[in-house]
């Protein structure tokens, strides 16, 4: 008799972490980078980082640039608004092309095709070709997408808000850090003897050979999946594939992602827009040198080492008690004692105090992206990535919005418009209060006690009754039994608890 | 030096302003109490009394120290000493040059200040601070005394390359003796007004502390009565612009007590163009070409090889 044995593709493999039944790693270890997930974490932190410092390594230059170029204040916020307008769209798309060539090539790609953005930003020699290559080095902050994209197919439940929050937050740190490596690198190349408007041109060579270099990392080293690549995943048939247009569309119809990409514009563009201000006005308000701008310009940027983590650890934290109400909650007033400090630091005239409450803004708004990011995932199952990539575009929308309104030309002062941008921010951020799940209530309501009120009805609302004949909403059926963790302390003591995940932050 | 509209709405009594009454222990009237050991660049402070809901408001000028005698030569007014010894605090900044003292003006807001006795000490809250510390000289207070002109060969004038000379000397017909207060000449090279256009980090303030429209120094120079020339190669972190040349007269202490420049009051006539280097270089062209089309053929060569070898696996 024979037997034949069939080797299939899901033999067990050996991973370093400890992994759940889709291989994800249910735990997150910093300091390791063992393949194929801490490996994952760094390649997309790392790569992330350099797009963040290649789409800001101008900002603490331009007092150079903009005597070279003879750039007027308006050509500095026209440039500073296309810095961070192309990724608007290059986001949503990027959630659509991870969801069909994986996040690895995905990001490879994006990041290799910028690069050449940056290399000419050396040869610019007008104020328009200035605003040309900015527009597309802003591309490659879509890199976010897919990093969080990448993070969320390699870790699971219990660990992925953290693993999110930190590879978001320690690429948003590429922000602050050019603000630092820039006039640092500038400094170097003019001591060794170029002229002034040499040195800036050589020191961009610097974030465009890093931003090279960590594409070529993900390509030799990275794969999108613990068990492999898309590709050949795909080819043996171990991954289904879903419809775009029907993912798409339960996307765009729900509403909350609409609202949290409206309040992502006033923590993440904010963000983005002080990255960009932030260096020149402390240069020409307190007549400081470049490099101690520079230095206190970083300041900004590098607090999200711990601020935007601690958002996302915040988020679940209150989920904890609170469940889904508790993290709107906690978003909406970090956020807007995030927009309290912005109207101060415009009014705060002594270096020290600006200095300490730049601070603490940039604590409370960068938390407040860590605490959307908590809420995020349960928008929506099926259509995570475009969620995400709609958030994410709502972002460099209100960083575009902010620039053109108070930062463009000479209409506000720099004070005046971080001020308004203050007001601004406390007034976007009150549609929070119109976040509203049938299942776990929002802000001010409770749940619905309605009987079809469940996790169930809510994530299933996105499959049609063909499709589930199908089958196909399982992956949702599970999410929806994990993310009963969101009713906080209420939750029921016959709900199973047999589901061991705390919080199911995909 | 003068001091504006300070007067205005002041407790005053013979030109001196008067502070109420306070119980202090170690209060003296000699105007040794304003001795400076600490400089303070102010341009507001507020004062609140211990004790006393009443707010007052200062504004602090520099004096200059006559070094004949000890006392203060104060060009505007002086405080009566009793505040001062207990709050100039706070700060201390490297080095100043010469030993500056600063006078505060108080204005009380509106309330009528009898005898208090009440109070225990002041503190002293800043209201601005900047962070250069330097006389707050005003332009409007300079007098034009001084003749430049500046003489180039062709009105666009490249950076690093041309050259323009540069003659000033005081003005003929101002009585001798104008400029026995003259140390230092600073000839700087100032933006004109169409170069100031939407650009705040040129703009022109009136305070000189503050004002940003020359940023350029052609020469520093020890002042010698008698026209002087110089002949200067235009610098290469020059940027473009239309420019006007000015000429500072420096006292003894590096302040600012007249000026002259080649232009008129309006600044509209005599300007000239200056064009920056571009700063780039073939080699620089080159590097970034190159690099560029690295970049996009390594990722098409990266996806051959992944095609390759999936077709591999495949097979």
């Amino acid at each position: 008799m024979e037997i034949s044995s069939t080797i299939t593709e899901t033999e067990p493999q050996k991973f370093a972490l400890p992994v759940d039944s889709e291989h994800k790693a249910t735990e997150f270890h910093l300091f390791s980078s063992a393949a194929p997930h801490m490996r994952a974490f760094h390649l997309s932190w790392i790569s992330f980082f350099s797009c963040f410092v290649s789409t800001f390594a101008a900002p603490p230059l331009l007092p150079i640039i903009r005597d070279n170029l003879n750039l007027t204040a308006t050509d500095i916020g026209n440039a500073g608004v296309a810095s961070v307008s192309g990724a608007v769209f290059a986001r949503i798309a990027m959630g659509t092309a991870c969801d069909l060539f994986g996040p690895r090539l995905a990001s490879a790609s994006l990041i290799l095709l910028t690069a050449p953005a940056v290399y000419f930003t050396s040869i610019a020699s007008s104020p328009i070709s200035f605003l040309l290559v900015r527009f597309f080095t802003g591309f490659s902050l879509a890199t976010f997408v897919s990093a969080q994209f990448w993070m969320s197919s390699m870790f699971s439940g219990p660990v992925v808000g953290t693993a999110n929050g930190v590879a978001a937050g320690w690429g948003n740190l590429g922000g602050g850090a050019t603000q630092l490596i820039m006039p640092l690198v500038f400094s170097l190349i003019r001591d060794i003897g170029a002229v002034k408007f040499t040195a800036w041109r050589i020191a961009f060579f610097i974030p465009a050979l890093f931003q090279t270099l960590s594409a070529f990392a993900i390509l030799i080293f990275g794969q999108d999946l613990p068990d492999g690549n898309y590709q050949r995943l795909q080819n043996s048939g171990n991954k289904q594939k879903d419809k775009f247009s029907r993912v798409f569309y339960h996307g765009i119809t729900n509403y909350r992602g609409w609202i949290l990409a409206l309040t992502y514009g006033y923590c993440f563009g904010v963000e983005l827009t002080v990255d960009n201000i932030i260096a020149e006005y402390f240069y020409d308000r307190f007549n400081l040198k470049l490099h101690t701008a520079g230095i206190i310009a970083a300041s900004f940027g590098l607090a999200n080492i711990v601020s935007r983590p601690a958002g996302g650890v915040l988020s679940d934290m209150m989920a904890k008690r609170f469940g889904m109400r508790g993290r709107l909650w906690a978003l909406w007033a970090v956020q807007t004692l995030g927009g309290v400090f912005c109207i101060i630091l415009g009014q705060v005239g002594s270096l020290t105090a600006s200095i300490v409450v730049m601070i603490v803004f940039s604590v409370f708004v960068q938390a407040a992206c860590g605490l959307t990011f908590g809420v995020v995932p349960f928008v929506s199952r099926r259509s995570l990535g475009v969620i995400s990539g709609m958030t994410g575009g709502g972002g460099n929308v209100g960083a575009v919005l902010t620039q053109l309104i108070f930062f463009k030309g000479s209409k506000y002062s720099k004070e005046t418009g971080i001020t308004l941008m203050g007001v601004m921010i406390v007034c976007c951020t009150l549609p929070i209060f119109l976040i509203y799940f049938p299942q776990w209530g929002g802000m001010f309501c409770g749940p619905s006690s309605e009987k079809i009120a469940t996790e169930e009805d809510y994530y299933l609302s996105e499959w049609s009754s063909k499709e589930q004949g199908k089958g196909l909403h399982q992956a949702s059926l599970k999410f929806a039994d994990n993310s009963r963790s969101e009713r906080g302390r209420r939750v029921h003591s016959q709900t199973l608890p047999s589901n061991a995940t705390p919080s199911a932050n995909v | 030096m003068k001091f504006g509209v300070l007067n205005q709405g002041f407790l005053r009594r013979e030109g001196k302003v008067q502070v109420p009454q306070m119980q202090e222990s170690n209060r003296s009237n000699s105007p040794e109490s304003i001795t400076p050991k600490y400089l303070l660049s102010l341009k507001e402070l507020s004062l609140y009394l211990w004790g006393v809901p009443h707010i007052y408001r200062t504004r602090c000028r520099f004096l200059k120290r006559e070094s004949t005698s000890n006392r203060l030569k104060d060009s505007g007014f002086y405080l009566n000493p009793p505040l001062t010894s207990t709050f100039f605090i706070v700060h201390q900044l490297e080095s100043p040059k010469s030993a500056e003292a600063f006078d505060c003006l108080v204005e009380d807001k509106g309330e009528s200040m009898a005898a208090t006795g009440l109070l225990l000490g002041l503190i002293l809250v800043l209201g601005c601070f900047s962070e250069i510390c330097v006389a707050t000289i005003s332009f409007s207070s300079l007098q034009t005394t001084l003749v430049v002109t500046v003489s180039h060969p062709r009105r666009l004038l490249r950076a690093g390359e041309d050259k323009i000379t540069v003659r000033w000397g005081l003005n003929q017909s101002l009585p001798a003796g104008t400029d026995s207060a003259y140390k230092t000449i600073k000839v700087q090279l100032c933006y004109a007004p169409i170069s100031q256009v939407d650009r705040a980090w040129r703009k022109t303030e009136e305070h000189l502390s503050k004002d940003k429209t020359c940023q350029f120094k052609i020469v520093k120079m020890p002042y010698t009565t008698g026209n002087q020339t110089l002949e200067w190669t235009i610098e290469r972190d020059v940027p473009t612009a239309t420019y006007f040349v000015r000429a500072y007269a420096l006292d003894a202490n590096d302040h600012e007590v007249a000026y002259g420049q080649n232009t008129d009051a309006k600044k509209t006539t005599n300007l000239f163009e200056i064009q920056a280097i571009s700063g780039r270089h073939v080699s620089l062209d080159i590097a970034s070409v190159c690099f560029s089309v690295f970049s996009i053929v390594s990722l098409m060569g990266f996806f051959f090889v992944e095609k390759r070898t999936g077709r591999k696996a495949q097979q």
